[in-house]
């Protein structure tokens, strides 16, 4: 389905030359990986939109992904320039403050993406986790939490929620890793997932990964080979490494490809150890 | 079936450990040729490792990880290894004490050649 979108966006392009479609055919093919096809339909579009601040952001995804933040941070500021409230080049511009550890810089730049667009839970969910990061700096809470969102008047039940999405976080330092803790239908139970945009995408994976221990144990048991105790798949910038949980659960750590296998491994095996803890506390 | 695919197969087979050498096409997880131990059911692990590559392949792409090259899966009896080019996967089960850094220079090996 996809190859068939990326085919007409680039049939479309072929036809003419000046077509918008190059924006989801950078995106799409980025998405797959194609870091370097999405790169130059990124800069032929730009070359015929340059004042376009979605064709800045673009090619600002692109550097992003293929590490080079200097150039992404330029991108997106170029395209606030031209649209101060972009939602997307905000967001970029966020979650580049977030890795480099500004998390008053992060903080700002998410919610004004969040002031343009409410409705983005992904960024909202991101927000929060910049926020939870500032107040555990800080010991203390937010001095400028939102009058009135309901995240933070629903005290308990935001605290509840965040340790969840921080329940790995020391486990897994200031590299660029991340971890899971997903249901036996692939719903989220504990950890956050942010790609190299800044986009939640815990969801989207863990639909993916849904019913994948039950189809695991059934076939392993059908092969004769007992239990699955853990995978490693190696992608193109990532390494991410999977290990049952209690109840039919999952566990899932992923770091950037330069991470030792051995130590993915170890950050497995400990982030099993705290998931089924927490779950015995949860229960 | 390809003879070079099969000797490539015959080859992985012979490696210490290994109980099977498959290669299977992704879309279908149907097995193209196998080398397998006579208790292995080939048919079997080439339906459930094309499954969980594609199923895993997924999943790195919707988070932005690029294209899946290798999986190895650990069971209390067993490893498995994928590697894939195109739609043909190259399946190996072995023993669980199997080499995994030797078995996994070989199939990146092979899957040139059949490349």
């Amino acid at each position: 389905m996809e190859a068939e979108r990326i085919h007409h966006w680039m049939d479309e392009i072929a036809r003419d030359p000046a077509s918008l479609a190059f924006m989801p055919l950078v995106d799409a093919l980025r998405r797959l990986g194609r870091l370097e096809e999405a790169r130059r339909y990124a800069l032929r579009g730009l070359e015929r939109h340059p004042h376009r601040a979605g064709a800045h952001d673009a090619l600002a995804r692109v550097l992003s992904d293929a590490g080079d933040d200097g150039q992404a941070r330029d991108e997106w500021e170029f395209a606030l320039r031209l649209d101060p409230s972009h939602q997307a080049s905000l967001r970029g511009l966020g979650f580049l403050a977030w890795k480099r550890g500004d998390l008053a810089a992060a903080e700002r730049l998410l919610a004004r993406a969040q002031h343009a667009n409410p409705a983005d839970d992904g960024l909202a969910t991101a927000l929060h986790r910049v926020r939870a990061g500032l107040r555990d700096s800080a010991g203390a809470a937010a001095p400028d939490m939102p009058a009135g969102n309901s995240v933070f008047t629903h005290r308990a039940r935001s605290t509840a929620a965040a340790d969840a999405r921080q329940l790995f976080a020391t486990l897994l330092g200031d590299g660029d890793r991340t971890a899971l803790l997903l249901d036996r239908d692939g719903l989220v139970m504990a950890g956050t997932y942010i790609d190299g945009t800044g986009r939640e995408v815990a969801d989207e994976v863990g639909a993916h990964l849904g019913g994948l221990a039950e189809e695991a144990t059934r076939a392993l048991q059908q092969l004769g080979l007992g239990r699955w105790e853990s995978m490693l798949a190696e992608a193109q910038h990532a390494t991410v490494a999977l290990s049952p949980a209690p109840d039919g659960a999952v566990v899932m750590v992923a770091a950037a490809r330069d991470t030792h296998v051995g130590l993915v491994r170890r950050l497995l095996t400990q982030a099993r150890q705290r998931a089924t803890a927490w779950m015995g506390a949860a229960a | 079936v390809n003879t070079a695919l099969q000797a490539t197969l015959g080859e992985l087979a012979a490696l210490p450990g290994v109980r099977a050498a498959l290669a299977a096409t992704e879309s279908d997880g149907l097995p193209a040729a196998a080398v397998a131990a006579v208790d292995v059911d080939a048919d079997a692990l080439a339906a459930f490792a094309t499954a969980l590559f594609h199923r895993t392949r997924l999943a790195n792409a919707a988070a932005g990880y690029g294209e899946t090259r290798h999986l190895t899966l650990d069971a209390e009896h067993g490893r498995l290894f994928v590697v894939t080019t195109g739609d043909l996967a190259l399946v190996l089960l072995t023993q669980p004490d199997a080499s995994a850094g030797l078995l996994r220079v070989a199939l990146q090996r092979a899957l040139r050649t059949v490349a």
